[in-house]
This record gives C-alpha cells, sequence and structure tokens, in this order.
C-alpha cells in the first residue's frame, strides 16, 4: 500500500512539474508546430499548382524549363537532404546531452542551409542573365513566387537554428529542454519534404 | 525497487528507446534517400531515360520515388513512427487536404488535357 502510494506520489509529481503535461499527453508547442506544417502545405500545394498550371505561358519568351541545369539542382537537393540528418543528429545529440556535438550539428545544418540558399542566388541570377526576369511571362513568375517562398522558409530555418546555436552557447538550451530542438528539427525537415515534391514536379518531370 | 516502480521505469525507459533511434539508423535512412535521389536524377539523362518507353512508366516512377522519400521524412526524421497518432492524423489531414483541393484545381485549369 505504501509503495503504491509512493508511486503514485511519484507520478503526480512528475506531471505536476512537467511544463509539457496537456490532455493529449503531446506538449502545446509541438502540436502547434504540426498544426502549422499541415496547413503549410496548403500554401506550398497552391504555389506548385500554379506554376503547373502556368509553366508552359510563356508569351514566346524562354522559360524556366529551358533554363533548368539539373545536375547542379540535384547537388543543392542533396546538400538539403544531407541537412535533414545532420539536423537529426543534433536532436539526437542534445537528447543525450552531448551539447557540444549536438552544437556542432546544429552549426553544420545552417551551413548546409546557407549552401543550398548560395545554390538557389547562383540559380536565380543565371536565369535572370538569360532574359528570364520576375515578370518576364507568367511561367518565370510562378516559378519565382514558388521558389522565392521556399528558399525564404529555408531562410528562416537557418535563422531558427543560429538561435538555437547561439542559445546553446550561452547554456539556455540543454538535453532537458531539447524539445525546442525537435520543434525547429520539423519545421527543417518539413522544407525539406517540400522540396523533395518540388525537385520532382517541378525540374525532373520532363515537358512533354 | 518495488515491482510497480520497476515496471514503471521499464516502460519509461522503453518509452525512451522507442523516441530515440540509434545515429547509425538516421544514418541508414539519410543513404537509402541518397540512393533513390542519384536513381530520380538518373532518368534526367538521356541514356535512362529512353529505358522508359512510355511518359506514364516514367511518371509513376519519379512520383512513386518522391512519395517514398517523402514517408521516409516524415516517419523517420519527423518521427511520425514513434510519436502519437494525433500528430500523424493532424500533419496528414492536411496533406490529403491540399492534395484533393489541388487535383480539382489543376482539373478546373484543364491541366490533364
Amino acid at each position: 500500500m505504501a509503495t503504491a502510494t509512493a508511486a503514485t506520489t511519484d507520478t503526480h509529481d512528475d506531471h505536476a512539474h512537467d511544463p509539457h503535461a496537456t490532455n493529449t499527453g503531446i506538449s502545446n508547442n509541438k502540436l502547434a508546430m504540426w498544426l502549422f506544417l499541415s496547413t503549410e502545405c496548403l500554401l506550398f500545394g497552391a504555389l506548385i499548382s500554379t506554376y503547373l498550371i502556368y509553366k508552359t505561358r510563356g508569351n514566346g519568351d524562354v522559360l524556366p524549363t529551358d533554363l533548368f541545369d539539373i545536375p547542379f539542382t540535384s547537388v543543392s537537393s542533396f546538400v538539403l537532404l544531407m541537412s535533414s540528418l545532420t539536423m537529426v543528429l543534433a536532436l539526437s545529440s542534445f537528447g543525450r546531452n552531448d551539447l557540444d556535438r549536438g552544437k556542432a550539428w546544429l552549426l553544420v545544418t545552417a551551413m548546409l542551409g546557407a549552401v543550398f540558399m548560395g545554390g538557389q542566388a547562383y540559380e536565380f541570377t543565371a536565369f535572370y542573365e538569360e532574359g528570364l526576369g520576375y515578370t518576364t511571362n507568367p511561367a518565370a513568375s510562378a516559378f519565382y513566387t514558388l521558389t522565392g517562398f521556399h528558399g525564404a522558409h529555408v531562410s528562416i530555418g537557418i535563422i531558427m537554428l543560429m538561435s538555437l546555436w547561439v542559445a546553446a552557447t550561452q547554456g539556455k538550451l540543454t538535453g532537458k529542454n531539447s524539445e525546442t530542438v525537435e520543434i525547429v528539427g520539423l519545421y527543417w525537415h518539413f522544407v525539406d519534404l517540400v522540396w523533395i515534391f518540388i525537385f520532382t514536379v517541378i525540374y525532373l518531370i520532363p515537358p512533354e | 525497487m518495488s515491482e510497480t516502480t520497476e515496471a514503471v521505469v521499464e516502460t519509461h525507459d522503453e518509452a525512451h528507446d522507442d523516441h530515440h533511434p540509434s545515429d547509425w539508423e538516421y544514418i541508414k535512412v539519410a543513404i537509402i534517400l541518397a540512393l533513390v535521389t542519384a536513381a530520380e536524377v538518373a532518368t534526367y539523362f538521356e541514356s535512362v531515360f529512353t529505358f522508359f518507353e512510355t511518359r506514364w512508366i516514367l511518371l509513376t516512377s519519379l512520383f512513386t520515388m518522391m512519395i517514398f522519400k517523402g514517408w521516409l521524412v516524415a516517419r523517420v526524421f519527423m518521427h511520425l513512427k514513434q510519436d502519437k497518432p494525433v500528430l500523424q492524423q493532424s500533419f496528414f489531414a492536411g496533406v490529403l487536404l491540399a492534395t484533393a483541393v489541388y487535383i480539382v484545381t489543376l482539373f478546373a485549369f484543364n491541366f490533364f488535357g
């Protein structure tokens, strides 16, 4: 009886001091991030379908599909894909309370994201020099809007990663509050997930 | 330590393990993702492209690889495999809604001919 009471008290205390105890058993922040990502599917769905509708409307000018450099974009895609691995390794390190390694992986993830953004900047510049401006034709507008929105998401992700790195360096982020890393990680993986779809649907499927 | 406490600790440990696949497991998934990406990119090159006799075989292959990659990232890297089903349901509700809405939109704009 005494043991059972002690066990009940422990459980009660755990819940009382657990800042994430909720009715669903999932922290509100994590649930909110998943719901946010769910709505992001609608945003990117709209941008992808808009591009698909307008991709052949070039008004006689050059089209984005004429300028795609698939080997170059493949390398960028690979870099972003590998950043998902480094992100999850960062989370794993924080979970083990291995803060130094966690910080290092966060930095590598942010750097890989920056390399991807550098690739996108190079691609946009090359397209512009070939005569494909934002308002050249509907296909160009749809292409730049879609990939630009994705790039903005990657940039926000890099800022969040660097904020985590700074917080970890200042000792504000430890293994105990690694859920913050997990939530930023969810966002980062989602950005990667969206690129998986963009890369196939926009770049790899050849025009008829 | 009483049996009850041991059982609680054991359950907690199992749950902890479930939430943390090993680093090696993540690396294996990343290798699979890299290989599938390489296979996707290979379809771009002429010699491989001609292997796909009709366009629909190429499209089916590309879409299958894309969905497989997305599924792996969501299930392993985003931990949907271990997390509570409500998270999976919330996310896939958005994915399915977006897919349905925009397929209808594409039909409305005669995208599929």
